[in-house]
């Protein structure tokens, strides 16, 4: 309706990635060439994977809804397979980039969220605040974009100690590694939307259980990473 | 640096609300409202021109008033603290200069009203342009009951007020809207597709949700009546001896209606079965007639009629095209004008009112007595109460009051049988209470009624002696009239507007009666005729229009949401930052600060 609702919503969107990159990342150098390669990155896995889903994915009626979406299982598995990708993507993007570890991880997955929350919500919601009917959905989509940097922030750490995990320590907690990033694949993410809409919960509940979900596998990831931090510090002592 | 910086973020903002200016915007709902009547009259003596109704048709986006958010406005403030202040509110309209603060309420917005709110305070206020920027009516679902589940009663709760005391008030609401010109837009909109909007329990009248409403209408393009359609069902007998027509009875109604808002003009007017009631006849009798042995000596006509509401026009019209060796046949015209019943009381088989046979006398026709007498005797028999009502026609007087008049001047005998005693019944004018009079036509008192018309008519056809205690009755059983024809009938005319002057040669409406009739093997055409009249009032169309409906919310809470924003980035900074390296972090802005200063 006015300026100041969309201000809100673009302070939600922008800012809080930003907030919380500089203090993960304070005082630490070599941050613009993660973020420059994950921004590419994203692009370019973003790019490719319309590609493919344009090519393999079938046609379907239904429209772009919020959170009344209908599970299909092919169109969903091919979906799973296609966001893969993302997996790649940021594992491509973890390699290029130069520094520590933390600023590799935060960058790449800051970087990555942004992209995504810029191209998908932010001309929308410059268009939608400015109208004269009144939506909650901009500043839903706003706080979901942040909830969906706590995923990222989660599932690059995952891709990172599969990355560095996996060629030395082959054990069984690889299994569970291995399980783990499979469960936070964004797809799966989208399944249990779907699965939720089903029982009518959209709006603002919808919301905090997907932070609930994404603040889980933070913690989660982060303590595997942390354990295989620990890992590795023990080895090099040795 | 800075100067352009931000002389350049303020040129990207220009742009960026210029361009958000030309989008489409997406509404939350379009809903269909009906425009109310607009009509202009010109003097045949002094050439003045009377408007009536509203003559503005645009609504700009505007946000909304209820009724309730400015209705303190009307309670009586007493001047001296001393006097006492028991007069009722509800009963007395404050005089116009308190109402003054009641119109000013609205000003810039569009008033949503309840239909019989309008009787408490004076409409014509808003005539004026610039009042408000429009007005919404809604229309309750059930009229006769002024309160449904969304709408406050506008009567004393503990008196339930009688339906007739609520036509009346609906009357006087009409009669108001349509007299005046009012230079707002007025639409009607129906209670059922607004009240999840808007609440009208004047007890939660805070939680009205910030709406914005906005109405492309167009203004519409003058139409006068330029013709008229006439539908005829000829049921003929054997000529007589000498080669010429027997003599024929005239059966006549009328199919158009009036509203104040035209495109809510679909209702049987005055909940009139008269056309279903003919068309009942005419089965009835023409099933008779194909039996030789019950073989009528009278011709039939069946006519259907338009322009009733412009004095009838159509009626005029027909009678002087129709053939000269008919009307010279012609022994009685019958025509019925509303047939209705307001009480849905079943179990009553008796009929409120009765009903009421009007004659003219004086002049070179006279009727013979005996025939509006048979009448009454039959509908005795029937358990119906007629009265006989003569009047004198006056030949200065243009005026038709009812049809029978028209083929009285020309020298016919006619009769009509009518609910109403008189003719300038608000009711009868046609009100918006004919959409939901259809909606349940009595079935027992409607097949009484066409039976009581049948049996009169039988007796003037087979020439019956007239003993009551001899009376038979021939429609029974086989020839028993059927309700389900009158409501079928009801049924399909109540789903096209028939208001006159917006009606054309080739109304679907009319070919379905023509095709009706047809079916049950009546000779039937349909006719149009053009009209040129002297004296014309002139109606304009773009009846209907689209509303569409925005939901806003007020600036402050746009505000609140912003500062909530911001309070949200501030908490998360604190959380992610740790209390104390957030406590230095601020102590060194302040310290950087000081230093500037």
């Amino acid at each position: 309706m006015s300026f100041f609702y969309l201000f809100a919503v673009l302070a939600v969107l922008l800012v809080v990635p930003f907030i919380y990159f500089r203090i993960s990342t304070k005082g630490q150098s070599k941050k613009k060439t993660s973020i420059l390669y994950g921004v590419v990155a994203y692009l370019l896995t973003t790019l490719l994977k319309m590609i493919l889903m344009a090519t393999f994915l079938p046609d379907s009626d239904q429209e772009e809804a919020d959170f009344t979406a209908q599970f299909e299982p092919v169109s969903a598995i091919i979906t799973i397979v296609v966001s893969s990708l993302d997996a790649l993507g940021c594992f491509l993007a973890l390699r290029a980039c130069s520094g520590h570890s933390e600023i590799r991880i935060f960058g790449v997955s800051f970087a990555w969220s942004s992209a995504e929350s810029i191209l998908s919500f932010f001309f929308v919601s410059w268009i939608g605040c400015l109208k004269p009917e009144f939506n909650w959905v901009y500043m839903q989509n706003a706080l979901g974009s942040n909830i969906n940097l706590l995923k990222q922030i989660a599932f690059t750490h995952i891709i990172w100690v599969l990355w560095k995990g996996k060629f030395q320590n082959p054990d069984k907690r690889n299994i569970f590694i291995w399980l783990s990033a499979f469960f936070i694949t964004p797809e799966l993410f989208k399944l249990s939307e779907v699965l939720l809409s089903k029982f009518f919960i959209f709006g603002w509940v919808l919301l905090v259980l997907k932070f609930a979900v994404a603040y889980g596998l933070f913690i989660t990831s982060k303590k595997i990473y942390q354990s295989f931090e620990q890992l590795n510090n023990n080895k090099k002592k040795n | 640096m800075k100067n352009l910086q931000r002389s350049q973020l303020l040129l990207c903002f220009f742009v960026l609300t210029l361009v958000y200016n030309l989008l489409p915007v997406k509404p939350l709902e379009t809903l269909p409202v009906y425009r109310l009547l607009h009509s202009e009259q010109v003097s045949s003596t002094t050439g003045k021109t009377f408007i009536r109704g509203t003559t503005s048709a645009s609504v700009p986006s505007s946000q909304t008033k209820t009724y309730f958010e400015c209705a303190e406005y009307l309670k009586n403030i007493p001047t001296n603290l001393n006097q006492d202040t028991s007069t009722e509110t509800e009963d007395e309209i404050p005089p116009n200069n308190e109402q003054e603060d009641f119109v000013k309420c609205f000003k810039g917005t569009v008033a949503v009203f309840p239909l019989f709110s309008l009787l408490e305070f004076d409409i014509s206020l808003f005539s004026e342009g610039g009042t408000c920027k429009g007005i919404l009516v809604v229309l309750p679902r059930d009229l006769l009951t002024t309160k449904t589940q969304e709408f406050v009663t506008f009567q004393n709760e503990e008196e339930q007020e009688s339906k007739e005391e609520i036509i009346k008030k609906l009357g006087q609401i009409e009669s108001l809207l349509v007299e005046k010109e009012f230079r707002v837009p007025i639409y009607f909109i129906n209670e059922d597709e607004v009240s999840h909007l808007f609440s009208f329990d004047n007890v939660n009248s805070d939680k009205q949700g910030n709406y914005n409403l906005k109405i492309v209408g167009k203004p519409g393009n003058k139409k006068k009546i330029k013709q008229v359609s006439s539908l005829e069902a000829w049921l003929p007998t054997d000529l007589d001896e000498e080669g010429k027509l027997k003599p024929t009875i005239i059966i006549t109604a009328n199919y158009d209606t009036f509203s104040i808002s035209p495109a809510l003009s679909s209702g049987l007017e005055s909940g009139n079965n008269a056309v279903g009631v003919l068309v009942e006849l005419s089965r009835l009798f023409t099933k008779l007639y194909n039996n030789p042995q019950t073989k009528g000596q009278y011709n039939l006509l069946f006519v259907l009629n338009s322009g009733s509401k412009q004095n009838y026009l159509g009626t005029k019209k027909w009678i002087s095209s129709v053939d000269r060796k008919v009307l010279e046949s012609v022994e009685l015209v019958l025509c019925l004008d509303s047939l209705s019943i307001y009480d849905d009381d079943i179990e009553k088989s008796k009929l409120i009112d009765g009903l009421f046979l009007h004659y003219s006398n004086g002049g070179k026709i006279e009727i013979d007595k005996t025939v509006p007498t048979e009448f009454q005797s039959i509908s005795k028999l029937f358990g119906i109460d007629t009265q006989i009502i003569t009047k004198k026609i006056m030949k200065n007087n243009p005026l038709i009051s009812f049809e029978h008049e028209i083929f009285y001047r020309k020298k016919l005998k006619a009769i009509t049988i009518s609910n109403f005693k008189s003719y300038n019944q608000t009711i009868r004018k046609g009100s918006l209470l004919d959409l939901q009079s259809g909606s349940s036509p009595n079935a027992r008192n409607m097949e009484t009624v066409t039976t009581l018309i049948a049996e009169f008519l039988s007796k003037m056809i087979y020439k019956q002696q007239q003993h009551q205690s001899q009376f038979i009755s021939i429609f029974k059983n086989n020839y028993k009239p059927n309700n389900l024809v009158i409501q079928n009938i009801n049924k399909m005319l109540l789903k096209y507007n028939r208001f006159s002057p917006f009606l054309e040669k080739d109304e679907q409406f009319l070919l379905n009666l023509e095709n009706t009739f047809k079916s049950f093997g009546l000779d039937t055409k349909i006719e149009s005729k053009k009209i040129s009249l002297k004296k014309e009032t002139f109606y304009y169309s773009g009846t209907q229009a689209k509303l569409t409906i925005f939901k806003v919310k007020s600036l402050l809470f746009e505000f609140f949401v912003f500062i909530m924003s911001l309070v949200y980035l501030a908490v998360l900074y604190y959380f992610l930052n740790g209390k104390q390296k957030t406590i230095q972090e601020i102590k060194q802005l302040l310290n950087n600060r000081k230093k500037n200063n």
